[in-house]
Order: structure tokens, then C-alpha cells, then sequence
């Protein structure tokens, strides 16, 4: 069975955004920016997460070098010495709950999916049945905050129906694997869900979730 | 107005979560925002033109409010949505 026919590219219209000049020359260096690569943050190079909290604006960057925090709006950083059980440091994804904001989960190359009940301080890890942990992505359904959904790397999309205590394998995902960001959004399939979107190196696809 | 670049890589995706047919992509060339769903899509110029986005925060209770993480350049911000941007320093 095809476990990947669920998921459609939505990358219509590409080869009219090129023609009309939308997509920006791109330096031959991956990963170059014309502008120039500048250490304007501790860890700012590999930064792959961003978070605001709605409570008091604070921000919290993950980056391959940990969790970094801001209270001036990403000004300056300070870099956070997470609490409790928290295995890794190669942050690739923070997940806020939109109903409870004290409520974060982050996931990393080497840090499986981790929860914190405290708005990032203090932290447990919520993976117990992913297959390893490296996880590239992770999401929550904003209608039931208790729906995880996790991209582990080589193995699939992965879903929790009670916030982070246990994982399911759901498929393969979208068609190229290479997921780097997932989001839950709330735009109703007509099938009485909401539709799951995929960020991979071939663009954007969604799923019904 | 087009789509979205083929050959890139979705660093980042976000929406507002309370018009989510308003979407943001971060890709290397920099950043794509479409305000219906995903149909057609607009690529931010200005200083943010030809800067990776690599991480995207939008405020949850005042989505209007939108933080872009970028390695070379910081953090910037957008108050109104998406139409004009503020490099953080």
C-alpha cells in the first residue's frame, strides 16, 4: 500500500513564480546569504525554531547549539540551561500549546520530543514509542492540543493523542522525506478534519490529518 | 503573485492561527507569504530579499504580530502581518 498518496504538493505554479523573477539568485555556497553570515546571536548559524510567548512576548529560539531566550523582542539572547530531562541540544522544533501557554514541546536531532509544563524552564521527555530520536518537526492540532504530530528522520510522521505519552507510527509522509517543518492548521478538510502541511527540500505539501 | 520555488527547501512554515488561510514560508531565497491558503504566493523584498528564513514565530494572541529568525541577519519583525518588516538590533 502507498502510505503516501494522502499527502499533495503545493507547488502549483513554480514555473511562473521563476519566470517572473520570484525566485532570488542564489549563491553558489549553501547556505550563504548575499548580506553576509554574521554572528548577530549566540547560535543564530543553526537556528531552526522560533516560539513567542503570548503571555509576555518572550522569545525562544532553538538552535543546533540549545535553547536561547530573548525579552527584548530577539535584540539579544541569553541562552537557557534547561531543567530536568532534556537529552540533547540540537533543537529543531519548539510547539507551544495555544490553549495552555505555559505548555512547550521541543524536539531535535538528538533530543526525541521533550515537554515542559513552565514555558520552557523545566523539562521531561514525551517520547516514549518513537522509533529514535532524531526528530526533525512537530506540531499540535490548535483544536485539541493534546495531537502531536512528529517527523522522526528515516522513519515517518508520528502521532500522539495524549499530549506526548505515547506515539504511533501514522506513514511515510510527503514524497520527499526530507521534512523539515510540520504544521497543524485549522482549515477544515471537509472531511471533518483539519489539514496536516509538511515543509521538505521539494517545497510545500499537506495532508488530511 | 506565483507559487512557491520547486528546487528549495521549506525551512520554515507558519500561519495565522487566527486567519489561517495567511501562510509564511521561510526558504534560502527568503521569505513567501500567501494570504489564501497557499494558492499564490508573494516573495517579501526589501532587506529581507535574498535572506534564509530559517525559523518563522507568529504572536498567538496577536498574530499581526510575526517574528522571522534569519542566520545572517537576526531576528526580524513584522506588527503589520507581513507588509512591512524590522530588522531586530
Amino acid at each position: 500500500m502507498d502510505r503516501r498518496r494522502a499527502w499533495k504538493a503545493l507547488v502549483l505554479g513554480a514555473a511562473a513564480s521563476s519566470l517572473l523573477g520570484l525566485t532570488a539568485p542564489v549563491d553558489a555556497a549553501q547556505g550563504m546569504d548575499p548580506h553576509g553570515k554574521g554572528a548577530v546571536g549566540p547560535g543564530m548559524d543553526h537556528l531552526h525554531a522560533l516560539a513567542v510567548d503570548p503571555r509576555d512576548g518572550t522569545l525562544l529560539m532553538g538552535t543546533h547549539d540549545g535553547l536561547h531566550r530573548s525579552t527584548n523582542e530577539g535584540k539579544t539572547w541569553t541562552k537557557v540551561a534547561p531543567e530536568g530531562d532534556f537529552p540533547g541540544r540540537d533543537v529543531m522544533a519548539i510547539a507551544a500549546d495555544p490553549k495552555q501557554a505555559e505548555v512547550l514541546y521541543a524536539a531535535g536531532h538528538d533530543l526525541g520530543v521533550v515537554k515542559s509544563a513552565d514555558g520552557g524552564r523545566r523539562w521531561r521527555t514525551a517520547g516514549a514509542g518513537l522509533p529514535a530520536v532524531d526528530v526533525h518537526a512537530l506540531t499540535l492540532d490548535p483544536n485539541d492540543p493534546r495531537k502531536l504530530y512528529a517527523w522522526v528522520d528515516l522513519k515517518g510522521l508520528y502521532r500522539s493523542l495524549d499530549a506526548g505519552r505515547r506515539w504511533a507510527r501514522v506513514d511515510d509522509g510527503p514524497e520527499n522525506p526530507d521534512v523539515r517543518a510540520l504544521l497543524s492548521v485549522n482549515i477544515p478538510t471537509g472531511m471533518g478534519g483539519i489539514y496536516l502541511y509538511g515543509g521538505t527540500s521539494d517545497g510545500l505539501f499537506r495532508s488530511m490529518d | 503573485m506565483g507559487g512557491l520555488p520547486t528546487n528549495e527547501r521549506v525551512n520554515a512554515f507558519a500561519v495565522n492561527p487566527q486567519e489561517p488561510q495567511v501562510m509564511y514560508v521561510g526558504m534560502r531565497s527568503g521569505l513567501y507569504i500567501s494570504r489564501d491558503a497557499g494558492k499564490t504566493w508573494r516573495k517579501v523584498e526589501g532587506e529581507l530579499s535574498g535572506v534564509q528564513v530559517a525559523a518563522i514565530a507568529v504572536h498567538p494572541a496577536t498574530p499581526d504580530l510575526v517574528y522571522l529568525g534569519t542566520p545572517a541577519l537576526g531576528i526580524f519583525k513584522s506588527a503589520d502581518g507581513g507588509k512591512s518588516w524590522r530588522r531586530q538590533r
